[in-house]
């Protein structure tokens, strides 16, 4: 009896956490506007954090658990993003700053994405100030001759150029976009010039164990010398023939780490963070940037928070100080054809490196579900600088990163859309610019490199462009709403349109409905005056849906609500959903 | 004997669960330990040093939209949700301390394979985790003492101490030259183990599954091993070995109050105290292109070993055993067929008795595996198996060749046992066929799960032992 009312409390326990977890995402409101750079009034210095990959992996399994079980979120959508202006755009925050989407850039400033000077100075000795040499990847801190700290990451010895080319290239293209990414520079280091920071310690493996050497250390110790650096570290590192070695140094960041974001919930300690990361446009709507940049790697650990001091702080080094975080996207070592210590190969961007659901599939059906790659040449015929970067194997809609990421799980069509209307931003002379930045020598490698970024921008388009109706910036001209229809700027074809045009309000009763054969549509204005009620009644709501070249519909029109101005008895574009 | 494996581990019953409670607050009481040093971290901050900002819940500071369009209902719906998740979260929370304590000392987050196989600080002690002995304990742990792990030539020795909810205990010290898993190498090992049995059925085809009797086994002695690589990531190749020991074993009667005891249900098997030395050798020939993870190629082993009572003149007897496995891919590493026979036999010197320890048995996670672990027993058994394997997973990282694998199985067990070979009746073999899933890294098995379905009912089984 007692096990049967335990049971019994259990299932209604369960009952009303499903029907509460059911409930927990009711629709929002679209009129929301956020107070641009709202979310860097100063805070106190917050804790650093520390993120765990296999938390993120386990937690994110009963996330996705959860997410199953919520009927309301199968029924009424997903949430939408909760930082989407009037103009389902994004407006400049300590998370994203508008660039080439909003006013193109010049090749140069592609080319030099963020970087501000000239890089690692090495016109005096280069301290190494600390040593990584166990983990994925190796690689040491130095400190230049004009006291500029970096990071210094090494290529692997079998594959010059991979990582720190990727590397460069992504972090042009992804700055380009408009997320905030530290000062990445290639740069070829004389390991003669270098010096050990007195004390400094690291193990090395000899053998099958690991060994502490410790500079200038006690008698007794293995002593960690130059020569012992130079061995394990840049041994087997290809020299050039000035005897340099290849590098790329990543300038650290301005302000106190505060570790990694997380790409779900906020940060409590941080009254500038309301918006729930994964309901946040930009990291959205990063899904598609990093398909096409092929960066697998977007987890929780490759962000970076920065508390970027305000100058009113007090001074001195234990003072409490005050200022904002600013969110940075680190560490693109896997992105394109690198997989920072190796090539990728046609698995990387196909699958999770734990898919529940392809494996649950091949479970079911005994392994006769496959995935493409899985009957692929795992090491093909690629440039080595390079890697496999291709449009073959390349689904835009169907991309995985290595691990489940909150942000793309949430992401919806208008979130993909500007997401790809970043990527479609790039020319082909602005690839080009990107493809200089990684500094390749093999001439072969740079046109292979520019030839697929350039056919997956396209497909990234042409998929994501699909699922809206992808007509961008309405505005009123000459009394006509007219809009870019950005399929028919990159893609070509036909420019025709569906309208329908609704005004709730009793008065004006201005309705109607047409067929547009270019992107512009003249509008019924009201007859009589129309009052100043309520609000809601203020605005007309004007439905435009694409037809594609190919003759089929937009599965969802641009929503462009406009306003009526008496004074000037014309439309005003005051917001617009896709 | 060919298989020197201390550490076994058998099937999982949840009626072993006794001291699970504990385990669990254990874990809990660890985790905590883990985390609380880094909230400890965390100091405060002296309030009045602070600078003054705008308070968090000032008009100007960024805001959430206003949910105006929710009914009363939703929000207690969602208020109820709002609850539901606060242990998850707190949960969450505590896990992600212990989880970055974890990474950080052993750098998990690089990848399993890629943390496995690398270079590691030096290790002297060991955990051990999971169900030990043979039928000893649904849970248990324990510990081991060694020199470097890492260390593949020269000098090995260690010792072992591990106990299960089922008064299960093994305790062993050995010393030797070269690692096992790798090169030609010695050891010599000592031990003292004591189990507590509970399934005994009697011997024979024909034991009935309402006999179930338990009894306990006690041994101790001696016992050395001089061969060439026998698992692991050994190569491919010859494989051989000549080993040798000296025992003292008692068997009494079983301490499971819910079960009859054994001893006293087949008066036949009791067995006072006996000293028993041996000698043997094996030898196998392996064609399997990973013999930890095999998905082609055949392996053939045979062993012999001579026991003799040393303080009774009964005891006598020759138990050879043989092996052999094909595994054939279909298409793809993806897809493998793989077939296994194996016969043992003990012969007895005439008339002499060999202790129903000694037999060979059928079923549990190996064979028969719908049927309990020793459900059959006598002097003669044969068995075959036939698995379908599929991979439903596989580790991505630099070196595929040494990728961790999941994979799911199909399998049919078929065998028979009598007093000799030539009394088996192989026209009423018992059977059972079930599936499970199995969990490889650096190919090497390290789980091994199912349910078997026999004439007996569902067995569930669960093992860390090499698969075939």
């Amino acid at each position: 009896m007692l096990h049967r009312r335990a049971a019994t409390a259990l299932a209604l326990a369960a009952g009303v956490m499903l029907a509460g977890a059911c409930a927990s995402h009711p629709p929002r409101p679209w009129e929301y506007e956020p107070r641009p750079m709202a979310d860097t009034l100063a805070i106190h210095e917050p804790e650093a954090y520390e993120a765990s990959l296999i938390y993120t992996q386990v937690y994110g399994f009963f996330q996705g658990l959860q997410r199953v079980s919520n009927v309301n979120r199968h029924l009424a959508g997903l949430p939408p993003a909760l930082n989407a202006d009037a103009f389902d755009e994004v407006v400049n925050s300590s998370w994203f700053t508008n660039r080439n989407a909003y006013e193109p850039l010049t090749p140069e400033e592609v080319e030099r994405g963020p970087q501000s000077d000239v890089g690692l100075d090495q016109s005096g000795p280069v301290t190494v100030t600390s040593i990584k040499t166990i983990g994925v990847s190796k690689g040491f801190n130095v400190e230049d001759a004009r006291g500029e700290r970096y990071i210094v990451k090494l290529d692997p010895p079998d594959y010059p150029e991979l990582a720190s080319g990727a590397e460069m290239v992504a972090t042009s293209l992804f700055w380009a976009a408009g997320y905030h990414t530290p000062e990445n520079y290639v740069v070829y280091l004389d390991p003669e010039n270098l010096v050990i920071e007195e004390g400094l310690e690291a193990k090395f493996p000899v053998g099958d164990s690991l060994i502490t050497f410790v500079a200038e250390g006690q008698e007794g110790e293995h002593e960690l010398t130059l020569d012992v650096f130079r061995e394990h570290l840049l041994g087997e590192q290809p020299r050039y023939g000035d005897g340099t070695v290849r590098v790329m140094a990543s300038k650290l960041l301005d302000g106190i780490s505060k570790g990694p974001f997380s790409y779900q919930g906020t940060r409590e300690d941080d009254p500038n963070d309301v918006i729930p990361h994964e309901h946040r446009r930009e990291l959205r709507g990063l899904y598609p940037v990093a398909a096409w940049l092929n960066h697998v790697d977007t987890k929780s650990g490759n962000t970076l928070d920065m508390f970027i001091v305000d100058p009113s702080s007090p001074e001195g080094e234990d003072a409490p100080k005050i200022g904002h975080i600013r969110h940075h996207l680190i560490d693109f070592g896997s992105t394109l054809g690198s997989a920072a210590t190796r090539p990728h190969d046609p698995r990387h961007g196909t699958e999770f490196e734990f898919d529940a659901r392809a494996l649950m599939l091949r479970l079911a059906t005994l392994g006769i579900y496959e995935r493409p790659w899985q009957d692929m040449d795992m090491t093909p015929d690629v440039p080595p600088s390079i890697g496999y970067y291709s449009i073959d194997n390349y689904f835009p809609g169907d991309w995985r990163p290595g691990i489940l990421n909150p942000a793309f799980v949430n992401m919806q069509p208008r979130d993909a859309y500007w997401g790809a209307k970043l990527v479609m931003s790039f020319t082909d002379e602005q690839l080009e610019a990107a493809v200089r930045a990684g500094r390749y020598t093999d001439p072969a490698a740079e046109a292979y490199l520019l030839e697929n970024l350039e056919k997956r921008r396209d497909a990234t388009g042409r998929h994501w462009f699909r699922q809206v109706s992808p007509l961008d910036r309405p505005r009123v001209e000459d009394g006509a709403v007219v809009f870019d229809d950005l399929w028919a700027r990159h893609f070509g074809g036909s420019t025709v349109y569906e309208w329908e045009l609704e005004w709730d309000a009793p008065d004006p009763d201005v309705e109607g409905e047409g067929t547009a054969r270019e992107p512009r549509i003249a509008l019924p204005a009201p007859t009589r005056p129309v009052p100043d009620a309520d609000p809601d009644d203020a605005h007309a709501r004007l439905e435009v849906r694409k037809i594609f070249p190919d003759g089929e519909e937009a599965p969802r029109p641009a929503t462009i609500w406009l306003a009526w101005e008496e004074a000037s008895r014309s439309y005003r574009v005051v917001g617009v959903r896709y | 004997m060919f298989v020197p494996t201390m550490i076994r581990v058998r099937h999982f019953d949840p009626r072993r669960l006794r001291l699970a409670p504990l385990f669990g607050a254990a874990l809990v009481v660890a985790a905590g330990g883990l985390w609380s040093p880094i909230l400890a971290q965390q100091e405060a901050v002296e309030p009045d040093s602070v600078p003054e900002v705008l308070p968090d819940d000032h008009p100007l500071r960024p805001q959430l939209p206003p949910r105006t369009d929710r009914s009363a209902f939703e929000k207690v719906m969602g208020a109820i949700g709002w609850l539901g998740t606060r242990p998850f979260e707190f949960a969450g929370t505590a896990m992600e301390g212990t989880f970055i304590h974890i990474e950080r000392e052993t750098q998990l987050s690089a990848g399993l394979t890629e943390t496995l196989g690398g270079p590691k600080e030096p290790s002297y002690v060991s955990p051990i985790f999971g169900s030990i002995g043979t039928r000893s304990g649904a849970i248990g742990g324990g510990i081991h003492l060694h020199n470097d792990i890492r260390r593949t030539r020269g000098p090995q020795f260690g010792i072992t101490a591990a106990a299960s909810n089922r008064s299960y205990q093994l305790y062993t010290a050995y010393v030797g030259w070269n690692n096992p898993m790798h090169h030609p190498h010695v050891r010599l090992t000592a031990f003292f183990d004591l189990d507590a049995m509970d399934q005994f059925w009697g011997l024979g085809p024909n034991s009935d599954e309402d006999d179930e009797s338990s009894f306990s086994w006690e041994r101790w002695g001696v016992e050395a091993i001089a061969g060439m690589p026998v698992v692991g990531q050994a190569a491919r190749g010859l494989r051989a070995n000549v080993h040798g020991g000296w025992e003292r074993s008692v068997v009494w009667e079983g301490d499971d109050s819910d079960q009859p005891d054994a001893v006293a249900l087949f008066p036949q098997i009791r067995q006072d105290q006996v000293e028993i030395g041996s000698a043997g050798a094996a030898l196998g020939y392996d064609l399997r292109n990973k013999p930890g993870f095999p998905t082609s190629g055949l392996f053939a082993v045979g062993s012999a070993t001579w026991y003799t009572g040393l303080d009774d003149g009964d005891l006598e007897w020759l138990r050879w055993t043989a092996e052999l496995q094909g595994h054939v891919p279909l298409g793809s590493d993806w897809h493998v067929i793989s077939l296994r026979a194996t016969a043992a036999e003990v012969d007895p010197r005439g008339e002499d008795r060999v202790p129903f320890v000694y037999l060979p048995e059928l079923g549990g996670t190996d064979i028969l595996r719908g049927f309990d672990s020793w459900r059959w027993r006598d002097r003669a058994t044969v068995a075959g198996s036939a698995e379908l394997r599929w991979r439903i997973w596989q580790e991505h990282t630099p070196d595929p060749e040494n990728a961790g694998a999941a994979e799911a199985i199909l399998f049919y067990d078929a065998g028979d046992l009598d007093r000799s070979m030539d009394e088996i009746d192989f026209e009423d073999l018992k059977t059972s066929w079930g599936i499970g899933l199995r969990l490889y890294f650096l190919n090497r098995p390290v789980g091994n799960t199912g349910v078997g379905f026999g004439d007996e009912g569902p067995r569930f089984y669960f093992s860390l032992d090499d698969p075939f």
